[in-house]
């Protein structure tokens, strides 16, 4: 088993009311649900199923995932800067498990 | 005979203004003439089968005494194979397949005289031109990346030194090191081979160094057997390679090569060791005798592979453009053969019969696990377009993986034995 | 391969980017001591079914019968024995 290495871009710091850009990536081992092991039973589906971004206490962005989005999922967004503070990422996967990243920006 | 000989006649008749420009250009025989340059996977095949006709007098061009393949280095790189295994003579060729190579560079080509010209100024006069020169990088994609850098980050794009090179670094370096792949923009040579790459490395750092990473800069959001790859990743090599594409990164602009880092449009990466692999074009020559269009790369007739821009000079191999193939060794070996019944045709008078284009690809995940794909091609409207593509499936048995790795040892042999002659 | 430019030499060019020409190797099985009627057999079930070989089954897709005959003919016409050492 491995552990899956969530990413994030996030610039340093930007200066108040400024839309800044986020990209957030994972690696992970998915699994459709559509295989079959050597005994022929299914493999249980493993994808990425959810994303949520908060900054600071605030939910500012989810999605929820489906199949046939990639193995991989990237995803890209917008925030428009507030205060300085901490960005955190959550991403989902099937079986419960959960993975996370955190950010501090400084706001100018 | 009398075929060509009439044709013969028709192209001195038109060359007699061409022969008093360049008088010193000896006739020696009264066959045609046909000169290669580039005596790489797709010279080596025309200039082979060509010769073996025995109607044609037929020259090969090429700088280097000894060709080592590019198809294996990887398992070169990891430990498993010798470079020695991957080099080649041209000896059995003139021995035994009827042809004359010379072993310099190819410095200009005349379309208007039919000439090349050689480094030391000898110049060949040709009746038919083949240009096989391979791949050149383009400059300036990655600021500070040029010759000098190579040295330091190799691309081992080519095989031979540059091999070398990257398999001392990756030999030197401590474990718990990260090595990163710089993969290139499309169109380029071999689409699955930098993953192929940082496959058999990773099967080489999990026996020798397993806490170090690789991590592999794309520059594009989709590679050629993802699903393949990243499967395999997962099961044999888990959490060792990640994958960024080009829409998380940006790409990678500018190589710090005293840090041995990388940058990409947010963010820099320090890399223990680094493998470039720059944005490609067709080979140096072809540029300069006005083969290639905008795109860098050598538009041709799919039939003949007659460039469309310069007459009487075909192109074959990882220069061309315009059609499905991938630049493969396959590919270029598959093109290089219509290439040289459709010169022989048109020299000769032999019938061309409707060619055939293949590509067939062997790829490591692991030595006991390769995947492989089959794709028949065909001319059309002025294209090379696919006719079919079948390839290896995510969850194939292991028994199955071991056959295809197996058989692409028996196709290596093979292979080289028809590029480079019967018993190199 | 046999040096000449007919329709089965053609053809026949392209098995030799995989089949070794001398007869050696058996991952990739050798085809120059078969016979005619062998070869299209063979071909004919490679045509039929992917299982046992994807490129095969490609091959023999992109041939006609015409060409599938021409190229039988040119190996069976060139059998090989091994080089004496
Ligand atoms: C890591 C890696 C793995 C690969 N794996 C595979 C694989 O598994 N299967 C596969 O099918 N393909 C594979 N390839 C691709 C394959 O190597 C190329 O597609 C093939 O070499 C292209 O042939 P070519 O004749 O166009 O160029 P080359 O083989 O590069 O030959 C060009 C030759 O021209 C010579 N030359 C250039 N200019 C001049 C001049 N002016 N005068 C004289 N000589 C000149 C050069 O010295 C060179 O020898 C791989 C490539 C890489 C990098």
């Amino acid at each position: 088993m491995t552990t899956p290495v969530p990413r994030v871009m996030v610039p340093g710091s930007v200066s108040r009311h400024e839309v800044f850009p986020i990209k957030a990536i994972i690696q992970h081992e998915m699994e459709t649900g559509l295989r079959t092991d050597s005994t022929g039973q299914v493999i249980p589906r493993k994808i990425i199923n959810g994303f949520v971004c908060r900054y600071g206490s605030v939910e500012v962005f989810r999605a929820d995932l489906h199949e046939a989005v990639a193995a991989n999922p990237f995803l890209e967004f917008y925030l428009r800067a507030t205060e300085s503070g901490r960005l955190e990422f959550i991403w989902q996967e099937d079986g419960g498990a959960i993975y996370s990243l955190s950010h501090e920006i400084v706001v100018t | 005979m009398t075929n060509w000989t009439r044709r013969q006649i028709c192209s001195m008749a038109g060359g007699v203004l061409a022969a008093a420009a360049a008088p010193h250009v000896a006739r020696s025989q009264n066959k045609p003439r046909v000169v290669v340059i580039g005596g790489g996977i797709g010279g080596a095949t025309v200039a082979r089968y060509l010769g073996d006709l025995k109607t044609m007098d037929v020259t090969l061009i090429e700088t280097k005494r000894r060709y080592v393949t590019c198809f294996f280095s990887n398992l070169y790189l990891a430990g498993l194979r010798s470079l020695a295994s991957l080099t080649f003579g041209f000896e059995v060729l003139t021995e035994r397949h009827g042809l004359k190579v010379i072993h310099q560079a190819a410095t200009g080509v005349d379309p208007g005289t039919k000439t090349v010209t050689l480094r030391d100024g000898v110049r060949l006069a040709y009746d038919r031109l083949v240009v096989a020169a391979g791949i050149a990088f383009k400059s300036g994609e990655i600021r500070n990346y040029d010759a000098s850098a190579a040295e330091i980050m190799p691309h081992a794009w080519n095989a031979g030194p540059q091999s070398e090179l990257l398999r001392r670094q990756l030999e030197s370096m401590e474990d718990g090191g990260v090595f990163v792949i710089v993969a290139p923009p499309d169109p380029f040579r071999c689409p699955p081979a930098p993953y192929e790459r940082a496959s058999l490395v990773a099967y080489y750092f999990k026996q020798f160094k397993p806490r170090s990473k690789i991590l592999i800069l794309d520059a594009k959001d989709r590679f050629s057997g993802q699903e393949l790859f990243q499967e395999a990743w997962g099961r044999h090599y888990p959490g060792m390679i990640e994958w960024l594409p080009r829409q998380f990164t940006g790409a990678v602009k500018i190589v710090d090569v005293a840090a041995r880092s990388v940058v990409t449009e947010g963010e820099t990466f320090k890399a223990a060791v680094a493998n470039i692999i720059p944005a490609q074009k067709a080979g140096a020559i072809a540029e300069k005798t006005e083969l290639t269009d905008a795109s860098g790369w050598c538009p041709v007739d799919p039939v003949t592979f007659e460039s469309t821009l310069q007459r009487g000079i075909h192109v074959v191999g990882d220069s061309i453009i315009g059609g499905d193939m991938p630049k493969s060794a396959f590919s270029t070996n598959s093109q290089a053969k219509a290439c040289a019944f459709a010169i022989a045709a048109s020299l000769t008078g032999s019938q061309q019969f409707p060619s055939h284009l293949f590509n067939s690809c062997y790829t490591f995940l692991a030595p006991d696990d390769a995947f492989t794909n089959a794709i028949t091609f065909t001319p059309e409207g002025g294209k090379i377009k696919t006719v079919e593509t079948f390839i290896s499936k995510v969850g194939e048995s292991a028994e199955v993986r071991r056959r295809t790795a197996h058989q692409a040892v028996g196709w290596y042999s093979a292979f080289t034995a028809d590029v480079f002659g019967e018993g190199s | 391969m046999a040096a000449d430019a007919s329709h089965g030499a053609q053809i026949a060019a392209a098995c030799a980017s995989c089949h070794d020409p001398s007869g050696r190797g058996h991952a990739i099985p050798p085809i120059t001591s078969l016979d005619e009627q062998t070869i299209i057999k063979f071909m004919h079930n490679y045509r039929a079914s992917e299982s046992s070989s994807h490129v095969m089954h490609a091959v023999a897709l992109s041939l006609s019968e015409e060409e599938i005959g021409a190229v039988a003919r040119h190996l069976a016409a060139n059998v090989r024995h091994r080089d004496p050492p």
